[in-house]
């Protein structure tokens, strides 16, 4: 597949965004990711051959791709990590970040008192930003509430174990990752892709388990097949 | 209201003359064959992004048309120097995709959008290994697809199973789309239809009436979008958009369906039951639609004499005409009359007026906020006699404005008329299939989907019987819409 270079590029922009913000605990804390200057609705022309392509792939030659917006996204990762869609991700604490404070950004409307009627044509650079924080905010609460209570964990019990996780864990948490959030089998490269991880997380982070969960699922969650449609 | 007086001053002003009415036809003149001239006249797109904005196509040929020649060129120059110009820049290319700007012309594909190109790339020995079929109609991309647009959500891992067991996955493709149909993501509040009616109501909440009230209630915009999701959904004759003489109630939502129950007040009764600040006042035999729907006639009317506003929004809104980029003209001899005694038959204006003032004359007779002077009038309802009222704010002739216009360069007697004739043309078809293509594709067509956009809105009219739902069935099994 070649969403495999895709998704080890999610991997790097996930130890990004672990270095960007302070707090990891909830999306409500203050914001400290630097902009994603990459705009993320514009298609890049297919005239060149895609050097991320791998051979072998026959890519698209209409390239038609679209985001699926803010609320499609937040339904989906909702559906994917078990969270009532309410509890994905809240500003402060407060105001939900889709349907609310990033709503606009995300592609959403508000005809009524800002008078957006559409879509904005472009997705605006805060987009990247939304999405990351929707993205970290969702998987953040799903890693926290499994390791409170892994009896009743829904994808990250293994992380709980006073040994740490085994290999096997790691891949099978890989795979059910990619299989709640993209709907399909991981390929084996996506699974020692992310399962090769554990040891960076094991290097660089206080709490290894917890980090490997968090990121992770914020990989899988920022794939562009997990955002575009 | 930021909305309506934009709106007048770009009627107002003196159009550009970068963008020419002459282009598109002389264009086609020299490539009768291209796809671009389906209809004997370019599409602005060919040239332009957005009028008298160009294209990297358009750019290269302002820049062969008539070089040192005196801008802006007159009309006799552009034409003497089309044809050469056109030539000149046939073999570059505009967009950078391999292609000459001929060769893409004659393929149908865009000369300006590098995405478009005329020939299709390599397909992939094997559909599994690849993902997608990128060179055929794909049922298991069309079925996450649906899910996506039209149930709002991708389909469950178990769903993508069945449908990849089923033996005959077109049909699954319309049950999906069925069930997609009824979902409160496309047909309740806020939903996707309802959100296709944001251009057309241009709601604003500080003025609205009924539930959620703004400071200054005039009417609720709730009533449109109730009738708007109403006639696109289900098994309804979408034209009934533009001559339904009815009104439609929202119930439930928000955890039960949300169901629409059409209603039929007469006279005032509808002010008694519902309040003043809501009720309808337009008489049945007198009703067009949305078009006299009290908010149109509140924001678009307002206070008026002749609601030139209320007739280009309409005519934008609902035909996808847009006047002030030049679209739709369709001069009438002897027009503007300039009734109202405000300039438009300067030459300057006349150019859109002409089309433009016989177009809104069938609007004059109803009501908006009020204006003129005299008595008080009943706002927002039919008044045949409305225009006696504006003699001294508009100049004496104002009164003599005719009931009966012209749309499409025919005569309408009344906007009744006006609006049954609009319902039954073409524009009207193309601009519904349109919204619903833009929807699902993200994108307006492309040259080379033309073809397939234009059956779809030819069949709304014959094969569905103006049903949107019908409509959308054939969408998805478009190439357009299936093939990755």
């Amino acid at each position: 597949m070649f969403l495999d270079l895709r998704f080890r590029r999610a991997l790097g922009h996930a130890l990004i965004a672990l270095v960007a913000l302070s707090a990891l605990t909830a999306c409500h804390e203050e914001q400290a990711s630097a902009p994603d200057p990459t705009p993320m609705a514009e298609p890049e022309p297919a005239a060149e051959p895609d050097p991320e392509v791998p051979q072998g792939i026959v890519a698209s030659h209409k390239a038609r791709v679209k985001f699926k917006g803010g609320e499609r996204y937040a339904r989906d990762l909702a559906a994917a990590l078990e969270l009532p869609r309410d509890q994905l991700c809240s500003e402060l604490g407060l105001y939900d970040c889709v349907g609310e404070v990033h709503r606009i950004s995300l592609g959403g409307v508000e005809p009524y008192e800002l008078g957006i009627d559409e879509p904005l044509p472009v997705a605006p650079v805060s987009a990247a930003i939304a999405v990351d924080r929707v993205a970290l905010s969702a998987c953040t609460r799903r890693v926290e509430a499994d390791l409170a209570d892994p009896g009743a964990a829904v994808i990250f019990a293994a992380l709980a174990a006073a040994d740490g996780p085994k290999r096997a864990d790691l891949e099978a948490i890989a795979a059910d990752l990619v299989d709640r959030v993209l709907r399909r089998d991981a390929t084996p490269a996506e699974i020692a892709s992310i399962a090769d991880f554990y040891a960076e997380a094991e290097a660089d982070a206080e709490s290894p388990a917890r980090a490997f969960g968090q990121l992770s699922c914020f990989a899988v969650a920022t794939m562009l097949e997990a955002l575009f449609y | 209201m930021t909305r309506f007086f934009a709106a007048m001053v770009t009627l107002t002003i003196a159009l550009p003359a970068s963008a020419r009415p002459v282009a598109p036809s002389a264009f086609c003149a020299v490539y009768p064959e291209a796809d671009a001239c389906a209809d004997g006249v370019a599409l602005c797109e060919t040239c332009h992004t957005a009028p008298p904005g160009r294209n990297v196509y358009g750019v290269q040929l302002e820049q062969a048309l008539a070089p040192g020649e005196a801008r802006p060129l007159t009309d006799a120059v552009f034409l003497e120097a089309l044809p050469v110009a056109l030539a000149d820049i046939e073999a570059l290319d505009a967009d950078g995709d391999g292609y000459d700007n001929l060769e893409e012309l004659l393929a149908g594909t865009g000369p300006a959008d590098p995405r478009s190109r005329p020939v299709v790339g390599d397909c992939p020995r094997s559909v599994a290994a690849n993902g997608w079929d990128v060179c055929n109609y794909d049922p298991a991309y069309v079925f996450k697809k649906i899910h996506l647009d039209v149930c709002g959500h991708s389909p469950t891992r178990s769903a993508l199973d069945a449908f990849a067991a089923e033996s005959d996955r077109l049909a699954a493709l319309h049950e999906a789309l069925d069930r997609c149909l009824d979902s409160e993501w496309w047909r309740g509040e806020d939903g996707v239809v309802w959100n296709l009616a944001n251009r057309k109501i241009a709601p604003l909440k500080s003025i609205k009436g009924g539930d959620g009230a703004g400071d200054i209630p005039l009417a609720d915009y709730e009533d449109d979008y109730a009738y708007f999701v109403y006639v696109h959904t289900d098994d309804r004759d979408v034209r009934e958009v533009l001559t339904g003489q009815y009104f439609v109630a929202r119930t439930g939502g928000v955890g039960s369906p949300t169901v629409y129950t059409p209603f039929n007040p007469t006279g005032l009764d509808d002010v008694n039951r519902r309040g003043r600040s809501v009720g309808q006042l337009v008489f049945p035999p007198f009703r067009a639609g949305m078009l006299t729907h009290r908010w149109f006639l509140m924001s678009q009317i307002m206070f008026t004499a002749l609601p030139r506003t209320a007739a280009a929004q309409a005519y934008r809104a609902y035909l996808g005409y847009d006047l002030s980029r030049l679209e739709g003209l369709y001069p009438v001899e002897g027009e503007p009359v300039d009734y109202d005694s405000r300039g438009v038959d300067q030459p300057e204006c006349a150019r859109c007026h002409s089309t433009l003032d016989p177009l809104t004359y069938p609007f004059s007779r109803y009501e908006g906020i009020q204006g003129g002077t005299g008595e008080f009038r009943i706002p927002f309802s039919f008044n045949r006699r409305r225009l006696e009222s504006f003699t001294e704010t508009d100049g004496p002739h104002i009164a003599d404005t005719p009931q009966d216009g012209r749309l499409f360069g025919e005569p309408v007697a009344d906007l009744v008329e006006w609006a049954r004739v609009a319902a039954d043309s073409e524009a009207f078809a193309k601009a519904t299939v349109l919204d619903y293509w833009k929807l699902m594709m993200g994108e307006s067509p492309r040259p080379e989907e033309r073809a397939e956009y234009d059956t779809l809105w030819t069949e709304l009219m014959t094969t569905h019987e103006y049903r949107v739902e019908r409509m959308l069935h054939a969408l998805i099994e478009t190439e357009a819409y299936g093939v990755p």
